[in-house]
């Protein structure tokens, strides 16, 4: 075979193998795969010793070592304000934290109790309580001598509120395999179809499924509003090993684009995994090393 | 000739018994059982009431920090670090003085009380001997690997009252699968300072944990 004759069948034959490839695992071999965009590393602190004896600058976020028979400590959950700057839950300071969208340090303020989570609510944060599992609002107040919060426990009726709107209710249908829906029509969008989201692998299995939130403003011509879906798949294994995709759908309710570089080795699971502003998904990952927060752009930038 | 036969026998039988662990020394425990017992620890209500349930007096390798305040409701079975005290040895010690639960950096206490994670779920699994507290690593005297494990389908077939334990670390109880695939279980969790039912946490919490289940379990 000469040299021409070769590569005439390389370009006829690679092609179609990389379309199988893709076709094996997704209908549309066209799928972009979007990777992470940015790494904001938020100034961070390990320490040995809790209570008290926590010790760290005003700028640093706290994170508590594991001892033998104990998980390590830190936040767990955080959000992302108006103008694209941070606000997380320091449990161990018991206070919020708000670092800009470089993550330099802008304020914080204290709580009197240990916040778990913290999800923005117009001009208000909910927290929760990880001691007693309480709900409270907080409003911050800026001054010239700092920054304060004023607490008070939350009206039931908003607990939770624009969590469960985002998240929608999502199902893993049972007796099928690597099938679910999630159905957002009991929150602001009632017109919407219920999505059905099927997860295509031949060595894994789809283990839960989440909704994230609608994300609009995307320039990639996906249309005015997407919906943003969070899975964990797994092998069949004696140990728990288990990792997560992210999955973009349409108003039509089409998949239009995947993340794949969902890291989910975490230092301390966070419990507000997810969080979306603008045209971009951001996600709290804690190592060891520090707090990141990771950041991918569903825009296309070129 | 037949006594001959008999008394090696009879010996061997002995040796035996007594080499090998017997799983009917375990208590036989129903699944509902260790769902409503673990349930109960997390919905226990109590108050930390004299100013001593917030300050330990016995020696601690570093300064007690309570996480509570005083007169507060708190729902839930204080963590203790290398505790297993049942609410009715919590009630009595708390009258008696100590303090409301520690962590690992205090270490071991006598002056503190409540459950760790491995008191927690050794106590549901009907280990009542403060002596014989098991550990995330020595759990494994109680538990069999779950019927499923050979098929590795941990995603689908854990039973309410099985564990996830990852040894050296932390264990917790199943209870169930929320409708969105991921887990639901108690734990007597470092973090929240007492025992939780945990209905948010997604499966990726729990990369690097093992399935198992109580030897003695009643399969209902």
């Amino acid at each position: 075979m000469n040299w021409r004759r070769f590569r005439t069948v390389l370009q006829l034959v690679l092609p179609s193998v990389m379309a199988a490839g893709c076709l094996a695992r997704y209908e549309t071999p066209v799928m972009p795969s979007l990777t992470m965009d940015d790494v904001i590393e938020l100034p961070t602190r390990l320490v040995r010793t809790g209570g008290a004896a926590v010790t760290a600058g005003e700028n640093e976020l706290v994170l508590l070592d594991a001892g033998e028979e104990e998980l390590p400590q830190g936040p767990q959950g955080f959000d992302v304000l108006e103008d694209g700057s941070f606000v997380v839950a320091d449990p161990l300071r018991e206070r919020l934290a708000f670092y800009d969208s470089t993550g330099v340090y802008l304020a914080s303020c204290d709580l009197g109790l240990a916040p778990q989570s913290v999800t923005r609510i117009g001009s208000q944060f909910e927290i929760r309580d990880l001691h007693t599992g309480g709900w409270y609002r907080a409003r911050l107040l800026e001054g010239e001598e700092g920054s304060e919060c004023i607490v008070e426990e939350a009206p039931p009726e908003t607990v939770g509120v624009r969590a469960a709107e985002e998240a929608g209710e999502a199902e893993l249908v049972r007796d099928t395999v690597n099938f679910g829906t999630i159905d957002w029509t009991r929150g602001a969008r009632a017109d919407r179809q219920p999505l059905e989201v099927s997860y295509r692998s031949d060595t894994t299995r789809m283990v839960s499924l989440q909704g994230v939130g609608p994300v609009t403003g995307v320039n990639r011509g996906f249309g005015d509003e997407l919906m943003v879906v969070a899975i964990e798949a797994a092998s069949p294994t004696e140990t728990i090993r288990v990792r997560k995709e992210i999955q973009v759908y349409d108003e039509t309710n089409r998949l239009v684009a995947l993340v794949l570089d969902v890291p989910a080795d975490y230092f301390i699971a966070p419990v507000t995994e997810f969080r979306i502003h603008g045209p971009k998904l951001y996600q709290l990952y804690t190592q060891r090393d520090g707090i990141r927060i990771n950041v991918w752009s569903l825009d296309d930038d070129e | 000739m037949l006594l001959l036969l008999l008394i090696p026998a009879v010996l061997m039988t002995v040796a035996f018994t007594a080499l090998v662990p017997q799983e009917n020394t375990l208590q036989p425990i129903s699944r509902d059982f260790m769902v409503a017992l673990a349930d109960s620890f997390a919905r226990f209500e109590w108050s930390p009431t004299r100013p001593e349930n917030l300050t330990a007096s016995c020696e601690q390798e570093q300064p007690y920090g309570s996480d509570w305040e005083l007169n507060e409701t708190v729902v839930g079975l204080p963590y203790d670090w290398g505790g297993m005290d049942d609410p009715d040895v919590f009630l009595r010690k708390l009258g008696e003085g100590q303090a409301a639960g520690s962590h690992s950096w205090h270490g071991s206490t006598t002056c503190t009380t409540g459950m760790d994670c491995s008191g927690y779920v050794g106590y549901i699994w009907g280990v009542r001997d403060p002596a014989q507290k098991k550990s995330t690593r020595s759990i494994y005297d109680i538990a069999v690997k779950p019927s499923y494990a050979a098929t590795g389908d941990w995603f689908q077939h854990l039973k309410p009252g099985d564990a996830l334990n990852k040894p050296g670390s932390h264990v917790v109880l199943f209870a169930g699968y929320r409708p969105d695939g991921n887990p639901i279980v108690y734990e007597a969790n470092g973090s929240a300072g007492r025992v939780i039912k945990n209905d948010w946490s997604t499966w990726a919490r729990y990369n690097g944990y093992e399935p198992l289940e109580y030897g003695g379990v009643i399969q209902n």
